[in-house]
């Protein structure tokens, strides 16, 4: 069984939500005047400090921190190497995002009066939007591949938990799953009624997502014996439990709820929705640190 | 020339001493946690036999290692005679040598925060001595050989039971238990 790996898990967790968040930006603002400044803001400034917390965090998983450098050098067959650069990179990404946001002018609302917008007014609009859309993709597609290497390091042959698919379909879906949540949160008040529509159904989709894999996964756990005792240590755990109560079936209900009876604007609900699903991925990725079971040669065969 | 040394096992003579990981203990000055070679006792019953043999296993030097493949930093490095070294230098102590190895040969030395695992004692080998373990060995179980110079048929190769386990293609064989006859007086029919 494996161990209480904090830094790790902060620094995934953390990651996954920073990235997420840049990710609904980008998703947000596909149709380029429908993304509020404000909100822009708010989501470049949070996802930064959540990026820097996880940096920092997985220093802390290293047995030399002073010397993480190093990690960069063998780019050639090493995921850890590829998901740090990758990581490097997209905060590099950020820091233009930081840049772009500092110079962006609020945005006209919806309905303003047409008359008092000057043609060079747009013409800047249009570009800053621009700028603003290419930053947002660029730094989410950057993410996103920093986020498949940190999951590809965990698919090694000695761990049939991990030597699957798992890893990083559960990491992409957390990924989705926070990165919507925490997003309307911060738009609670900005976004259209539409857009909190289309991020809690983003969230949900997620959530099922996750719940019909993860019982697929736990099929496939049997087939090894190795995957068999990660699977046992799982069912028995009461942590998995409380995973399980806390990110699957309440935001599943809670979802639901606000779905069909359109409360999407009550604010309570959502700061508790996405407290549930914080809580329920940060134990679910305690879990796929304590349940890895690797293979150890015993015998001859 | 390109060789690949490895460590050839006679478990018919191992004694399971374990002077051989006692040496390599002494020898080399680790940590009480720290335990590079390890003496494991293997019993197999079946029907008519009993296989009962101790095995004595150290990194394998696998002609593909894991350790290296996933190594950020490169840490790892394996010679033109087949030895896989750690250089301690380059090596963050980020453990996923540790966490990769099928066989659990890179452990973490408390002592210095960084992965530590046998090196064959290379620098032994440099001046034409023997390893630590293969000397203290009372019987000659235990022995370095050039593996190509081995005919594959006579020994068996320590691998694992998942095929993409076997790709590190371990460079350790052993000669094969010879089984003991069960007697009636044992096992009545």
């Amino acid at each position: 069984m494996g161990d209480w790996e904090w830094p790790l898990i902060l620094f995934t967790v953390l990651g996954q939500i920073a990235i997420g968040i840049i990710v609904m930006l980008w998703w947000l603002d596909r149709d380029r005047d429908h993304l509020d400044t404000q909100l822009f803001k708010q989501g470049v400034y949070v996802s930064g400090g959540l990026l820097i917390l996880a940096l920092l965090a997985s220093l802390f998983h290293l047995g030399h921190p002073e010397v993480a450098y190093r990690a960069l050098a063998h780019l050639g067959s090493s995921w850890l190497s590829r998901e740090i650069l990758l990581f490097l990179l997209t905060f590099l990404a950020w820091i233009n995002l930081f840049w772009l946001s500092r110079r962006q002018t609020s945005s006209h609302p919806i309905g303003a009066d047409a008359a008092t917008i000057t043609t060079a007014e747009i013409a800047a609009e249009g570009q800053q939007s621009g700028n603003r859309s290419l930053g947002l993709g660029i730094t989410s597609v950057l993410g996103l591949l920093g986020i498949a290497s940190s999951a590809m390091i965990y698919v090694l042959p000695r761990v049939p938990a991990w030597n699957n698919v798992g890893p990083v379909l559960f990491f992409l879906l957390t990924t989705g799953l926070l990165g919507a949540l925490v997003t309307l949160v911060l738009g609670r008040k900005l976004l259209h009624p539409t857009q909190k529509k289309l991020l809690l159904q983003c969230s949900l989709g997620c959530t099922i997502a996750s719940l019909l894999f993860y019982v697929i996964y736990a099929s496939m756990l049997s087939a090894s014996m190795e995957g068999a005792t990660s699977l046992n240590f799982l069912l028995s755990s009461p942590l998995f439990w409380a995973r399980a109560l806390l990110g699957w079936f309440a935001p599943l209900l809670l979802l639901v709820s606000m779905l069909k009876n359109s409360q999407v604007a009550k604010t309570n609900l959502i700061l508790t929705l996405t407290l549930f699903s914080v809580l329920g991925e940060v134990l679910g990725r305690a879990l796929f640190y304590l349940s890895a079971t690797g293979i150890q040669i015993t015998a001859l065969f | 020339m390109v060789k690949q040394l490895g460590f050839v096992l006679d478990v018919n003579r191992c004694l399971g001493c374990g002077a051989c990981a006692k040496a390599c203990q002494n020898r080399n000055q680790l940590a009480p946690s720290l335990v590079r070679r390890k003496i494991r006792k293997i019993e197999k019953f079946s029907k008519d036999h009993i296989e009962m043999f101790y095995l004595s296993t150290a990194c394998n030097h696998c002609g593909n290692p894991e350790c290296l493949r996933v190594c950020p930093s490169g840490a790892y490095a394996k010679r033109r005679d087949g030895i896989v070294l750690h250089l301690s230098e380059k090596c963050t102590g980020c453990k996923s040598c540790v966490a990769s190895c099928p066989f659990g040969a890179p452990l973490i030395n408390p002592q210095t925060n960084k992965a530590s695992k046998c090196q064959l004692c290379y620098e032994r080998l440099d001046r034409g001595m023997p390893p630590f373990c293969v000397q203290a060995c009372l019987t000659g179980a235990l022995r370095l050989k050039e593996l190509k110079d081995i005919p594959d048929n006579k020994l068996l190769r320590l691998t694992a039971p998942a095929p993409s386990l076997r790709l590190t293609r371990p460079s350790v064989f052993y000669k094969p238990p010879r089984a003991t006859k069960v007697s009636g007086f044992l096992f009545p029919k």
